[in-house]
């Protein structure tokens, strides 16, 4: 057993390859409709706001004076909110809303994401008959499960918070949304009823037809998951950029008109890739722990190759991340430039550098437990002088990453800071600058992927030579068109170019993705596969496991304020004012503590899910066992 | 042991992250206040200042008119000039005729002319990327947006052709909050000076708190839009302004006459 | 090296140069930012 453990292949994980495959093409597609439709994004904006009105009136008081008689028949307009609207119990509202929304949107990421890929593992056991991917799969399920109820905690007390806290806008956002809400807590308890059938069926639906039964159960929690979170998602939008309601707030539409506001589907999709990302992560740091504290050969090799194949889901759903936040940012700015600037250069600009730091080390820890990871296989020697010059692309793209950003400020922020140009800026500093560094830090991370992918390998097919001179004909090409567009659109020409040249940029990132995804599975066609050895990695790079679920759990944090901040102090963006004690975005000093206190609550949860995890699979010897042996 | 290991190794990377966040510089978002204005001391300078004070803060102008690129840097260059030279262009096809009219223009419409280079990405600048600023978020009042084009007016010396707002009641300068209650109704045309409602009292005009048992819905309207049409026994007539009609928005009529005619709102 | 591996190289590295020519072409022009040949912006005058 063990030394098929440590000796197999694992050459399945093609299957991965596909899905990311798919995600990848899906998006694709969509950046080049939102670049083909241009102008649709308008048509995507709900009535509210300035796009739709600007065709009416010029001014407010005129608009509503021309509106005719019959316009009573519309519904109330959002209420003002007032003293009444909120209560106050010492301390800061916001700030226990805050974690309790931090820590229900932390667990419930996780409680969604890990059926997702333990679905897919599940499947790649069921179609290969390898019983250890459906063993993993059960035990990624393990941690969802126990985590599933501290979602539902969480999340019952955020709804207990924002009810008692935040009546006026709760109140509004109950009649917005109506019906919806009941749909919400429907959803809820069906996917309760799947998540404990999927996870204590497993083994009474573990082979033949049972098992199809099992692998549709699976299928169907994944669809109402996903469903619950766009439906959760919506009122996220909706607070951001309100659809289905006219100028006043007053709803004018359908549901579906109110859920479809112009940021939903791109929240949707960055949100999912994150989930599944973060989720790899934690599942992940699971297997770290679990292999620095196994005591056996057997036991090593186990988890880490859970712990490999837990890296391997968390990088691949964050490399294609940012260009779904791209996507998010740029319908931010189609929405409100107002908003988009806000987001990007105004009070949260510094935020962009602690972003950097977070997705730096993000991408430092993936790439070294892969670099180590090579010691698993002798094959490796031929491409380890190459780990020293990805390091060098990856740490110098760091750096220019996070050379502050050029500031546009009020006056009086700017008067706070001492200069709108930090004085350390030099062209570094600004966005172009940037996209350069964060494409190559990318295509290095998907380097060090493909080299460690063929490290167990030796290829064999008669074409090899042409395929390896067209990847590295790709390579060099992207890189050389990466730099040049963001030198020469970025320096010196205008504005809209400049922000059109950043699709160039992504698009021969993803081009040199997705080309090396095919190249690569042709390629490794009839290969053959040299022997690695599973358990052999190093501790250290254990740590790197950890490293990963920390900045994801803190990025994530950050990011929803920033998401939260942008709405300035609106509730509703435009519709609703907030007039509470708390409507100003809070320093990033303030932030960053607020999420330091949800990121270590999330920790101490997350080591207590992990005992559990490990306590159900301990047994006490029954008292008469020692007499009976000893006899 | 594992545990505090790895429990030690994480607490080292969150403290990183919170060092490097309370580096950086701490600013707090500000909220705009909404600032009374006393037009009976209002100079001239002062007008222009709290313009200049808008157009940096309320208004959120300096967000895209700087020097970045985004919008038509008015801080560097004489406005009411580039204005001008503008009305002149061929693709002017707006109805203002001097700079101040261009200037109110491109702010409550900019999409009637987009200064060429600055518009949205791809309508060959023909839409503008900028938000009418007398709507939500911006939100600026006629008054503010009059000061802004002062400011502007007399930032490059220019000769400032606003008026200064003396005579506007100070209750239109905030139109475009919409009144959604009765009682915010009430308060905006002093119902409650003359006539006993919603717990206070007068004896000025007719009480109102019964008046659903004395008139119905058509006859309510027709008393607040024309109030001489039919005076109430022990009242003379000519008391009551005539011009609610004109004043009042249909949305506010009606929620007036709905919870004068039906006791509630 | 052979004449056979120089002329894979360059047969492939033109190729994928000429890819990615065509695709900045396209990508700039279904934003509305069409390119001159020598892919300076076409739809650009520099003026205040």
């Amino acid at each position: 057993m063990n030394a098929d453990y440590t000796q197999r292949s694992y050459s399945h994980f093609h299957w991965l390859w596909r899905v990311l495959f798919g995600l990848l093409l899906y998006l694709v597609v969509v950046i080049a409709g939102v670049a083909w439709a241009g102008s649709s994004i308008e048509d995507n904006i709900a009535p509210t706001g300035y796009v739709q009105v600007a065709a009416q009136s010029p001014l407010y008081s005129e608009a509503v004076a021309a509106q005719p008689d019959n316009a009573l028949a519309e519904p109330e307009p959002a209420p003002k909110m007032t003293d009444k609207s909120y209560r106050r119990f010492g301390v800061s509202s916001r700030s226990v809303v805050w974690v309790l929304a931090q820590m229900h949107l932390f667990f419930g990421a996780l409680v969604l994401a890990v059926p997702l890929f333990v679905f897919v593992i599940e499947f790649i056991g069921f179609k290969s008959g390898d019983a250890r991917y459906d063993d993993m799969a059960h035990e990624f399920m393990k941690i969802s499960l126990t985590a599933y109820a501290i979602t539902a905690l969480f999340g019952g007390s955020l709804a207990l918070a924002l009810f008692l806290l935040y009546p006026g806008i709760m109140n509004y956002m109950m009649g917005v949304f109506g019906a919806q809400m009941l749909v919400y807590a429907v959803l809820f308890f069906l996917e309760s009823m799947l998540l404990y059938i999927y996870y204590y069926g497993w083994n009474a639906m573990r082979y033949g037809n049972a098992k199809w039964v099992h692998l549709s159960i699976g299928l169907l929690l994944n669809g109402v998951g996903t469903t619950l979170l766009v439906v959760a998602n919506s009122w996220a939008t909706f607070m951001m950029a309100p659809s289905g309601v006219n100028e006043v707030g007053a709803v004018i539409g359908g549901i579906w008109d109110v859920m479809r506001g112009p940021l939903w589907n791109p929240l949707n999709l960055h949100r999912f890739l994150a989930n599944i990302a973060f989720g790899g992560a934690v599942v992940g740091a699971y297997a770290a722990y679990k292999f620095l504290s196994a005591k056996n050969e057997e036991l090593r090799a186990h988890y880490d190759w859970m712990g490999y194949t837990s890296n391997f889901i968390a990088i691949l759903a964050f490399l294609p991340l940012p260009f779904a936040g791209y996507w998010l940012m740029a319908e931010i700015y189609a929405y409100s430039q107002q908003m988009g600037i806000t987001a990007m250069g105004g009070v949260l600009a510094w935020l962009f550098v602690l972003q950097a730091v977070l997705i730096g080390t993000i991408l430092l820890a993936g790439n070294y437990y892969l670099w180590s990871g090579m010691s698993r296989t002798k094959g490796a020697k031929r491409y380890t002088h190459f780990i020293k010059y990805i390091a060098v692309v990856l740490v110098v793209s760091f750096l220019i990453w996070v050379t502050p950003h050029t500031l546009l400020l009020t006056s009086s922020e700017v008067a706070a800071l001492g200069g709108s140009h930090h004085h350390l800026l030099g062209p570094l500093g600004i966005m172009p600058a940037k996209n350069i560094a964060v494409n190559l830090m990318l295509l290095a991370t998907f380097l060090s992927f493909q080299l460690y992918r063929r490290s167990n390998k030796e290829i064999t097919v008669s074409w090899a030579p042409v395929g390896n001179a067209l990847l590295t004909a790709i390579y060099l090409v992207a890189i050389a068109n990466i730099i040049y567009a963001g030198v020469y659109y970025g320096y010196f020409t205008n504005t809209v170019y400049k922000v059109g040249s950043s699709v160039i940029q992504v698009m021969s990132t993803l081009v040199v993705i997705v080309s090396g995804i095919v190249i690569d599975s042709l390629m490794f066609r009839g290969a053959k596969t040299l022997p690695s050895r599973w358990g052999q990695v190093s501790n250290r790079a254990q740590y790197a496991l950890f490293a990963l679920p920390v900045a994801f759990t803190w990025l994530m944090a950050l990011m929803g304020y920033v998401r939260s901040s942008v709405r300035t102090n609106w509730h509703v963006y435009t519709v609703v004012k907030d007039t509470s004690q708390d409507n100003f975005i809070p320093t990033i000093g303030y932030a960053a503590n607020m999420m330091t206190i949800c990121t270590l609550l999330f920790l101490m949860f997350l080591l207590f899910i992990f005992w559990i995890a490990s306590l159900s699979n301990t047994k006490q010897a029954p008292p008469g066992a020692a007499v009976e042996a000893s006899a | 042991m594992v545990l505090l290991r790895v429990l030690g190794f994480s607490l080292a990377l969150i403290l990183v992250f919170t060092l490097t966040a309370n580096l950086l510089p701490q600013v707090e978002g500000e909220v705009p206040v909404e600032k009374e204005i006393d037009l009976g001391a209002l100079t001239m300078d002062s007008f222009v200042a709290l313009g200049e004070d808008i157009y940096n803060n309320k208004g959120t102008c300096t967000l895209c008119h700087n020097d970045s690129g985004r919008a038509p840097d008015l801080s560097a260059m004489n406005t009411v000039a580039a204005a001008n030279r503008h009305l002149k262009n061929s693709r002017y096809q707006g109805k203002a005729t001097d700079a101040a009219a261009y200037l109110m223009e491109s702010m409550v419409d900019p999409g009637i002319y987009v200064v060429s280079g600055f518009g949205k990405k791809g309508s060959n600048d023909t839409e503008s990327p900028m938000p009418a600023v007398d709507k939500p978020p911006i939100q600026l009042r006629a008054v503010e947006m009059d000061a802004v084009i002062a400011y502007l007016q007399a930032k490059d010396g220019n000769k400032i052709t606003v008026e200064l707002p003396s005579e506007a009641p100070v209750s239109t300068a905030v139109a475009p909050s919409a009144v959604t209650t009765v009682a915010e109704a009430s308060a905006k045309y002093g119902c409650q000076a003359c006539h006993s409602m919603l717990g206070t009292e007068s004896a000025v005009g007719p009480e109102l708190n019964t008046i659903a048992q004395r008139m119905g819905v058509e006859e309510i309207r027709q008393s607040i839009i024309d109030p001489d049409a039919k005076v109430a026994k022990g009242f003379v007539g000519g008391m009551m302004p005539g011009d609610y009609l004109d004043k009042m928005s249909a949305r506010e009529l009606e929620m007036i006459v709905r919870f004068l005619a039906e006791g509630k709102e | 090296m052979s004449l056979k591996t120089i002329t894979i190289w360059l047969v492939t590295f033109v190729l994928v140069l000429l890819f990615f020519y065509g695709l900045n072409h396209s990508i700039m022009g279904m934003q509305g930012l069409p390119l001159n040949w020598d892919l300076t912006p076409a739809q650009w005058t520099p003026e205040q």
